[in-house]
């Protein structure tokens, strides 16, 4: 009966699949959420690739995974994948539907899924990878995620047991997730740059988890970021099995330290956090039995996927989109962080605004006071303009975070915003928006565009 | 010299908490803000503090601060009789309480005022805000809620010192519009985050409660903000 179920649900996507590209609505999650609502276990009986490496975590694993697809496709692979679609349960359905002929046998022998951290439960009791990468664990969204705890204790009860983790030493809540499991870990040595300690709003783990002393870092990068050890008992950071050493940022090259060799690597991108992305994907194909050569071939194929990161030249500026995800008080750290660190006078457009909650209510504004606004208060930046639905919001939180009222300019209307700016040559000008104001980011960042390129002719 | 105890900052500062007492404390210079970390003495034991803060935690970590907190159960209701000013948010309120059951397990907490929890951590998080009001010195104060949680408490909130009458949103639990604990100068409330940097008009009050002046640091945005966030949860969730 289970088996007929499945394939009469299994049907039914299929011809929705067809019916949305008819409609020219490809990319959602419609066949796989009607699909679990035909055959709740769905999920059980679809066939999958041989083999499946899961990505999850809470930053870099879109990233990730688009790196793995991007490598492995350059190396001659099909690799099935849930890049177009979610990264919850029907979205991962939705990819395996698309992956399986009509008898819902599977058409590819590798998958790459990225898998949502709180769908855990949904997903892994019927899909099993065989290679489990968690990028990191911090504070998320707290309408979903809640806690570190709450995530790390839910991943913990639900990945198979058979997985084999890939893991981040580094990052001492999601190193000891499922300690029985099978693990490797990767992290990046001692920088120049580390501190020994917290200088962030954020540190999700400030005490040892198990006598509850202080934590010392013999290094820090970033949050809770580092290598560390307890003063009181032996709990410290796992060792490396594939260690980034010598990371160069000004000649974009960096060494990667396994028990078979040396690795030489070009950077694909100077950001700390995209970095630990390279590293983390190196480690998993070195699983897989990669040699570094190859590697290194692949990786230099690939490059940050721009709607996360992208630089225009326009006019006499360049024009920078952002992405920092609304109510993710971390993402929007990290992106602070790097950017009041690059070189140039720049502007800023904050719009980091959750659009959705504004039709019911008004966005929980929690996240502002942990997220690290004191990193613009830099003398490079030299307007900020505050727009949308936060707009007043985001003036207090920059005027506690020290900085000065007269580079502070707002806006109610997101789309009026590139029109205060003042295109100094020279300059870069940033647009931070996340997902869930991405169309309207990307209207002000064309306008951004056009106004640079305006200015730059006169 | 007015002494503002931040308790376990370590421990209680998930959902940007601290910030509240840090503000309050940048807003007259008069306050100092003294940390407490959780493997040392909290200052209110052995002295007299004007102003005793506790934030929202992990649920391990609640259960935590419960087992620190209950050798100075009596110092702590005899500085709530005596009118020191605390201010729980979040689930600290559950710190209080009687118990908090999570599945087959009892919690037992202080057991200061009359009401038990209990933990959902199944079911789906319940998030919703609120606009709620209290008579203060000088007249009503309305107040603004972000609520993220698992858990709810349930007690004769009719009959109990609570703080807040909702107007829109829940209380104590989805059945009842009685929110929080008013009790002398104890304050406790299920919202979370910077609730000071939220409600101006509250933290105003706080500081003429520490008999200081009551002037904010950036009032007229804190303020601007305050009441644009009002208007915009009336207007919303009146219309959802």
């Amino acid at each position: 009966m289970g088996k007929l179920k499945f394939l009469v649900a299994h049907w039914a996507a299929k011809a929705s699949v067809v019916a949305l590209k008819i409609t020219k609505h490809n990319g959602t999650n419609f066949p796989g959420e009607l699909a679990i609502k035909i055959c709740p276990d769905f999920l059980k009986y679809i066939d999958k690739p041989e083999t499946i490496i899961g990505v999850t975590g809470t930053n870099g694993k879109t990233t990730v995974c688009n790196l793995l697809i991007d490598m492995f496709t350059a190396d001659g692979q099909v690799p099935l994948n849930n890049r177009a679609g979610s990264n919850i349960n029907s979205g991962i359905a939705t990819s395996l539907i698309h992956g399986a002929n009509l008898f819902g046998k599977c058409k590819h022998n590798l998958g790459v899924l990225e898998i949502d951290e709180r769908s855990a439960l949904r997903v892994f009791p019927y899909v099993k990878p065989n290679y489990l990468i968690i990028t990191n664990l911090f504070r998320d969204s707290m309408k979903r995620n809640a806690n570190t705890e709450y995530i790390a204790d839910i991943l913990s009860k639900y990945i198979p047991k058979e997985t084999k983790l890939v893991l981040n030493a580094d990052d001492l809540i999601s190193s000891n997730v499922a300690p029985e499991n099978p693990r490797v870990y990767f992290g990046i040595d001692k920088m120049d740059s580390d501190i020994k300690e917290c200088t962030n709003l954020i540190n999700d783990i400030r005490i040892c988890p198990v006598c509850h002393s202080k934590l010392e870092y013999e290094y820090l990068r970033y949050h809770h970021i580092g290598k560390a050890h307890c003063v009181s008992c032996d709990f410290k950071s796992p060792g490396y099995d594939y260690c980034a050493k010598n990371v160069n940022i000004d000649d974009m090259t960096m060494e990667i330290v396994d028990k078979d060799g040396l690795g030489n690597y070009r950077l694909i991108s100077n950001g700390i956090h995209n970095i630990y992305n390279m590293v983390t994907v190196i480690a998993l194909f070195r699983e897989l039995g990669y040699k570094h050569g190859i590697i290194e071939k692949l990786m230099s194929q690939t490059s940050i996927v721009k709607s996360r990161y992208n630089a225009v030249p326009a006019g006499k500026v360049r024009v920078i989109n952002q992405m920092a995800k609304e109510n993710n008080a971390l993402g929007s750290s990290r992106a602070f962080d790097f950017v009041s660190k690059e070189p140039n006078d720049k502007e800023l457009i904050l719009m980091m605004n959750c659009l959705g909650d504004e039709k019911h209510w008004s966005e929980n504004t929690c996240w502002l006071y942990d997220c690290d606004f004191e990193f613009l208060n830099d003398e490079k930046i030299k307007k900020i303009i505050v727009t949308g639905p936060r707009y007043k919001d985001y003036i207090l939180r920059l005027l506690i975070a020290g900085v000065d009222r007269a580079k502070i300019v707002d806006t109610a209307h997101e789309i009026d915003a590139p029109d205060l700016l003042d295109f100094t040559p020279g300059e870069d000008i940033y647009v931070f928006f996340g997902t869930d104001s991405l169309a309207l980011g990307n209207k002000v960042l064309a306008k951004t565009i056009d106004l640079a390129k305006e200015r730059g002719d006169k | 010299m007015k002494v503002v105890e931040n308790l376990f900052p370590e421990l209680c500062n998930i959902y940007g908490e601290s910030y509240s007492v840090e503000y309050l404390s940048r807003c007259n210079g008069d306050i100092k803000l003294v940390q407490t970390n959780h493997k040392d003495v909290p200052a209110f034991v052995t002295e007299d503090v004007d102003m005793v803060y506790l934030g929202c935690s992990s649920e391990r970590k609640q259960e935590q601060i419960i087992e620190i907190l209950k050798p100075y159960k009596a110092r702590i209701k005899e500085l709530i009789d005596k009118g020191t000013i605390f201010l729980a948010t979040g689930n600290a309120i559950e710190v209080f309480g009687k118990s908090i059951k999570d599945e087959d397990r009892v919690i037992e907490a202080l057991g200061l005022f009359e009401f038990d929890s209990v933990r959902y951590m199944e079911a789906e998080r319940h998030n919703s805000q609120y606009v709620g009001s209290f008579k203060a010195d000088n007249g009503p104060i309305t107040m603004l809620g972000h609520r993220s949680q698992f858990s709810f408490a349930y007690g004769d909130f009719e009959n109990f010192p609570h703080w807040l009458d909702i107007e829109i949103g829940i209380g104590m639990n989805k059945e009842t519009k009685r929110e929080g604990i008013h009790y002398n100068n104890f304050f406790a409330t299920y919202s979370l985050g910077p609730c000071l940097i939220m409600n101006p008009l509250f933290a105003k009050y706080l500081l003429r409660l520490m008999d200081i002046d009551d002037s904010l640091l950036f009032e007229n945005e804190i303020m601007e903000a305050y009441e644009y966030r009002k208007h915009e949860l009336r207007e919303n969730l009146a219309n959802s």
